[in-house]
């Protein structure tokens, strides 16, 4: 076990036990991955806000059922992509005007974006995957458990991924 | 290779990090859904009334005073290492020795929370001798010793004088009267201005239940904010204060605003939109932001300790 799963095992254990500056540090680690993945997964930084919320929410609500502490990031996230997932097909709420200065603010050109509309483009299931594994450095069978899937299933995904992702680019396969 | 295009796709993901809005509900949420028998859990604004609040303060950011505090001049002059020494005055007689203690305790409290160490307090011969850390930044002084007496206004309603700007000089105070200095700033001059008061405060820092430090570091430009949720009574008190307000813009169809003013000098000066907010803003708490996280430091120190018991004046 590494020292951040053994840290986080202990955050578990006393948040379990009513310490609210263990939960605060338990989101404080892991609150900006579980976001990332979120918008990874929708491409939508309103959405992902939304989905990456109700994730925390459901596993600190549920970390009594966490059954290894120390496993709590890989947790989460699966609750988060989860979240994502079921919830794709919500469509977006309008936005009320008190909102809309906000929504400037929180407008961010990303750097690369012929690729971010690659990306978007990709189906939900294959953006989960490249996100784990490309953004949050999740190992393939990492990636699996995370996802509830088989091993050969999230290489088979990330090779698709790759593959639309170059031709959607024009970028020479093998490049 | 297929590297670059794994290394661009990393690039990407690098770049992505969640809005400081969106990391301050979430964290309130959060904390709230811990499942824990909490006698003072109270439940985190919800998101249209949470972002209203900070809108509204945010939103008069720019004409927010730049934080002056009360001591006199000269005792702010850094004291590395050494002692400086600091009388006491309860108001209508010479602090005790017992409210010297406290107050020299809350002093150390209030380094703790702006996270600097070697802050010691000392009560010795009616005086409190504070010693600070060598490497102390200028202005730790003014922050460790201001009073921090918290107090929201409805402007339209007690501030006297508004209509022309206020006095170059602090006005005369009658019974129940108090002065706010509001210190403006354009093309590199500063100028005070001074307002009169009347009547009690809407909120003090009776009203508040905690005050948070919130930050985010995986911003590039970290916007941090201090974070006050408030009691039940506090609650009740800013909902009335600000939906009488929105109410008063309703009828008159324009803007007012509320004073956040901490020890004299206005804060903050947000307006309520009724527009956005008809019934003004319930539950939950508000936010002020300074910018300077040492300010906010301060702020968030001073508001979560409360007042200091004794008003400290540099011995001599």
């Amino acid at each position: 076990m590494d020292d951040t799963a053994t840290h986080d095992a202990g955050l578990v254990r006393d948040a379990l036990g009513g310490s609210r500056p263990a939960a605060q540090e338990l989101f404080e680690r892991h609150w900006p991955r579980a976001w990332r993945a979120a918008y990874g997964v929708l491409g939508d930084r309103q959405r992902a806000d939304d989905a990456a919320q109700a994730g925390m929410v459901r596993a600190l609500e549920r970390l009594a059922s966490l059954k290894d502490p120390a496993a709590f990031g890989p947790w989460l996230l699966r609750i988060v992509v989860r979240e994502c997932l079921d919830g794709r097909r919500r469509t977006r709420r309008d936005v009320p005007l008190e909102h809309a200065a906000e929504l400037a603010a929180d407008t961010v050109e990303p750097p690369d974006p012929a690729l971010a509309a690659a990306i978007r483009a990709l189906s939900p299931d294959r953006r989960a995957v490249v996100v784990l594994h490309f953004w949050l450095g999740h190992s393939l069978p990492e990636v699996a458990d995370i996802l509830g899937i088989a091993e050969g299933t999230a290489h088979s995904r990330l090779s698709r991924a790759l593959t639309q992702l170059r031709s959607h680019l024009e970028v020479p396969h093998g490049r | 290779m297929g590297a670059d295009l794994e290394d661009r796709i990393r690039s990407l993901g690098d770049a992505a990090t969640p809005s400081q809005a969106a990391t301050l509900r979430a964290r309130g949420a959060a904390l709230d859904a811990l499942p824990q028998p909490r006698a003072r859990r109270r439940a985190w604004p919800p998101r249209r009334r949470m972002v209203s609040a900070a809108m509204a303060v945010a939103g008069t950011v720019a004409i927010a005073a730049v934080l002056v505090f009360s001591l006199p001049r000269g005792a702010d002059a850094p004291a590395p290492g050494g002692g400086i020494t600091l009388v006491g005055d309860a108001g209508t007689a010479p602090a005790t020795d017992a409210q010297l203690r406290d107050t020299a305790r809350m002093i150390e409290r209030r380094a703790q929370i702006m996270d600097v160490d070697g802050v010691r307090a000392d009560v010795v011969g009616g005086a409190i001798v504070l010693r600070l850390p060598g490497d102390a930044e200028p202005g730790l002084l003014t922050s460790l010793t201001a009073r921090g007496e918290l107090a929201m206004y409805d402007w339209a309603a007690q501030v006297v004088d508004r209509g022309d700007g206020g006095s170059p000089t602090p006005p005369a105070t009658g019974p129940g009267e108090s002065v706010i200095a509001v210190r403006q700033s354009a093309a590199r001059t500063t100028s005070t201005r001074y307002y009169l008061v009347r009547g009690a405060p809407a909120l003090t820092n009776a009203d508040i239940a905690e005050v948070s430090l919130l930050d985010d570091p995986m911003t590039t430009t970290p916007r941090p904010f201090v974070a006050a949720t408030l009691t039940p009574g506090g609650e009740r008190a800013f909902h009335e204060l600000t939906r009488t307000i929105a109410q008063r813009g309703a009828i008159q169809q324009k803007l007012f605003s509320f004073a956040i003013v901490l020890d004299d000098v206005l804060v903050s000066n947000p307006t309520i939109d009724p527009q956005d907010l008809p019934d003004g803003i319930s539950g939950g708490g508000f936010q002020i932001q300074l910018g300077d996280p040492t300010q906010n430091r301060a702020v968030a120190a001073q508001i979560q300790e409360g007042p200091l018991p004794v008003a400290l004046t540099p011995a001599g």
